[in-house]
């Protein structure tokens, strides 16, 4: 079979998937059906984890309490007039702090509609359009940093797969947007923003981080990405694909615009927020608290052996972060998908272009579950997982790609067991992300393995069916 | 350099042109529109494209919205902590179509029938499911609520009246359970069970009775 042939197969196969995904699971609505009564554990919640459900005069729908922070900042972001501050922006726990996934760009597609879209087709589009340039962005990067002719469509289509966001078409959390950002932002810093003058590599990256510091605290986590990413790229990965042409003063520059670029959208943020009256700090967290203080205590307690049982590590009393705490954020991504995650993290053995994704995704890993260290949650968010396993997939497809291209001229059956394995692999990881929709919702949300443990659910209204 | 200053320094001026007048005044807003106006400077090469851009932002800068999220339905409005208070002697009606169950059953195996109710002060409920007590009542707590598990007695046909009779004052959970245009408030629903099935029923309350 030639190059050219595989390339097309694999051509088809990335449009049929993005196809099927969108297809199959556009119109399911996953963000409240986890907490509804019908699953084990959650009887408490008749009609779902809510309180209120929208009259569209053809039909009600119902939506997920802790959608009302997002709608609130949809609601205030619809408007030309200055929200009333406090009392405009809904202060949860979200606060403002997915003010642009959930808030400003589902209005600024509403404003371009005219009005014409209802909210949950103005969400669709949003969650829909996240999923387009992640998709985008790992064929972006499939083509710079692998040497191969098939990663760059063996990585989108693993991507277009992720439960992260064909979960979440009809989401109005948005949870998960500061993974496309990092994702994006890793390859526009990396790629684009590099070979430009200072300011216009500043000025980009300022853009970036005052967008995703309302999406879920992106700002921090781009930032970290892009010092481990510089860091593997110099060292143990400087041989690499993605890192040719790339000399040290161009990652210095490109290091001094990154933080240049955050503190001007900090300062900028910041300044927006005092006028609109919209406070930095939220009611339910102290992140100062809970990422420095108390965690530097431990830490020199730890140092001195002295006694750490009553301080907190990362929010968590004692050694419990290590004990516990840390295996659950584990078997939380490695549940995600098991041959990604071992597939991933052999890619950083086996494959020398996958090393700067694949160090990356575990520099980011602790990082990015940073919302359940905050408040202390035992459960780990599926969407805490995702800045990692973006970039675990890439690594994960690069790999592939590498098996895909094992040379004709190799030892016998080399190569036609090399492509076997990538076809087995490739297999299982989509098929593993396509079935089982329930453990993947559970993933989702905490693992806590309510809602997978009933195969079938069948939910009559009258003469109205619904299975689950 | 002095290209892409030019651009972002007329996005910016654009923005602030709105805001002056009082067409725009939503800081957040512009903000997050100059966030994207100085991405796609720094991106676009072509004029043409950047021109675009900076319309689209600055015309979606300009409208205003009428069209309101749509009419908001509070299941627990007044009541607390979506609980409702009913009476002693507040008998209460549900009656259940069990369509396609016998080709559930078939396909989910010997299928258990549980009334399901959620509320608080359960245990001073009489139930009887066409005229005959459940063969077992169990109350868990849930969530800051009680969840009564009635085992139904087999045998109860196509069609399931459920009446519930407080001895003394109960609360029921709303829930905001709907189907087309049809709201289920009222906690209290019909559960078919195997190992790998749940079938659930749901019905309108009837008058009390």
């Amino acid at each position: 079979m030639t190059d050219a042939t595989i390339r097309r197969i694999l051509q088809v196969v990335l449009v049929l998937l993005v196809g099927w995904n969108l297809y199959a699971f556009g119109g399911k609505e996953h963000e409240l059906f986890t907490t509804k009564h019908y699953f084990s554990g959650w009887e408490a919640y008749y009609g779902g984890y809510a309180n209120e459900y929208f009259d569209y005069g053809d039909r009600y729908v119902t939506f997920n309490r802790e959608g009302v922070f997002n709608l609130s900042n949809f609601e205030s972001l619809q408007n030309n007039a200055p929200p009333k501050g406090r009392g405009g922006f809904m202060l949860g726990y979200d606060g403002a702090g997915r003010m642009f996934s959930s808030g400003f760009l589902p209005a600024l597609i509403q404003r371009l509609s005219f009005g014409t879209l209802n909210v949950h087709a103005t969400y669709f589009v949003a969650n829909s359009l996240f999923w387009i340039i992640a998709i985008g962005t790992a064929w972006l990067f499939g083509r710079r940093a692998f040497r191969d002719p098939f990663t760059r469509f063996l990585a989108p289509a693993l991507v277009a797969c992720y439960p992260v966001f064909t979960l979440m078409f009809n989401s109005f959390k948005v949870q998960y947007a500061h993974c496309v950002f990092i994702l994006a932002g890793l390859y526009l810093a990396h790629v684009v923003l590099r070979r430009l003058d200072l300011f216009s590599m500043t000025l980009g990256l300022a853009c970036l981080f005052a967008m995703s510091a309302f999406a879920g605290g992106g700002h921090v986590l781009l930032l970290a990405a892009l010092l481990a990413w510089l860091f593997a790229g110099h060292t143990f990965a400087r041989n690499s694909t993605v890192m040719s042409g790339v000399d040290g003063r161009s990652s210095m520059r490109l290091l001094g615009a990154a933080l240049a670029g955050f503190a001007i959208a900090l300062a900028v943020t910041t300044l927006v927020r005092y006028i609109q009256d919209v406070p930095n700090q939220s009611d339910y967290y102290d992140m100062r608290k809970v990422f420095l203080t108390d965690t530097l205590a431990y830490a020199k307690a730890w140092l001195t052996g002295a006694d750490r049982s009553e301080l907190t590590f990362l929010g968590f009393k004692g050694d419990r972060f290590f004990a516990e705490i840390l295996g659950m954020f584990t078997r939380s991504i490695f549940w995600s998908n098991p041959v990604v995650f071992c597939g991933g993290l052999l890619a950083f053995v086996f494959c020398r272009d996958a090393r700067p994704f694949v160090f990356t995704a575990v520099a980011l890993f602790v990082p990015s579950h940073a919302p359940e260290i905050l408040v202390s949650w035992v459960g780990a968010y599926g969407y805490g997982n995702a800045p990692s396993v973006l970039l675990l997939l890439i690594g994960f497809a690069g790999m592939l790609g590498a098996l895909l291209s094992v040379p004709r001229d190799s030892l016998v059956l080399m190569r036609p067991a090399a492509m076997v394995a990538a076809v087995a692999l490739f297999a299982a990881s989509t098929g593993y992300y396509l079935t089982g929709r329930k453990h993947h919702a559970d993933n989702y949300f905490f693992s806590w393995k309510n809602i997978d443990k009933i195969e079938n659910i069948h939910v009559y209204h009258g003469n109205r069916y619904t299975t689950y | 350099m002095k290209r892409n200053i030019a651009w972002f320094a007329a996005s910016a001026a654009a923005l602030a042109l709105l805001y002056a007048p009082g067409v725009n005044r939503n800081l957040f807003y512009l903000m997050f529109s100059l966030s994207c106006a100085g991405l796609i400077v720094v991106l676009a090469q072509r004029a043409r494209i950047r021109l675009a851009a900076l319309a689209l932002l600055l015309v979606a800068a300009t409208v205003s919205v009428s069209a309101p999220l749509p009419r908001r339905v509070q299941v627990d409005l007044t009541y607390e902590n979506s609980l409702k208070e009913y009476p002693a002697q507040a008998r209460m009606i549900f009656r259940f179509e069990l369509t396609e169950l016998e080709k559930r059953s078939a396909e989910c195996g010997g299928l258990q029938p549980y009334a399901m109710i959620v509320g608080r002060n359960l245990q001073t409920l009489d139930i009887t499911a066409n005229g005959k007590p459940p063969v077992k009542v169990d109350i868990v707590p849930v969530n800051e609520r009680l969840l009564m598990m009635a085992l139904l007695p087999e045998g109860l046909g196509s069609t399931v009246t459920l009446r519930l009779d407080p001895r003394e004052p109960f609360m029921l959970h709303q829930g905001p359970e709907v189907m087309g245009l049809d709201a289920y408030p009222d906690g209290v629903y019909l559960r078919f069970q195997s190992p790998k099935c749940h079938v659930v029923y749901h019905a309108k309350r009837t008058r009390d009775d």
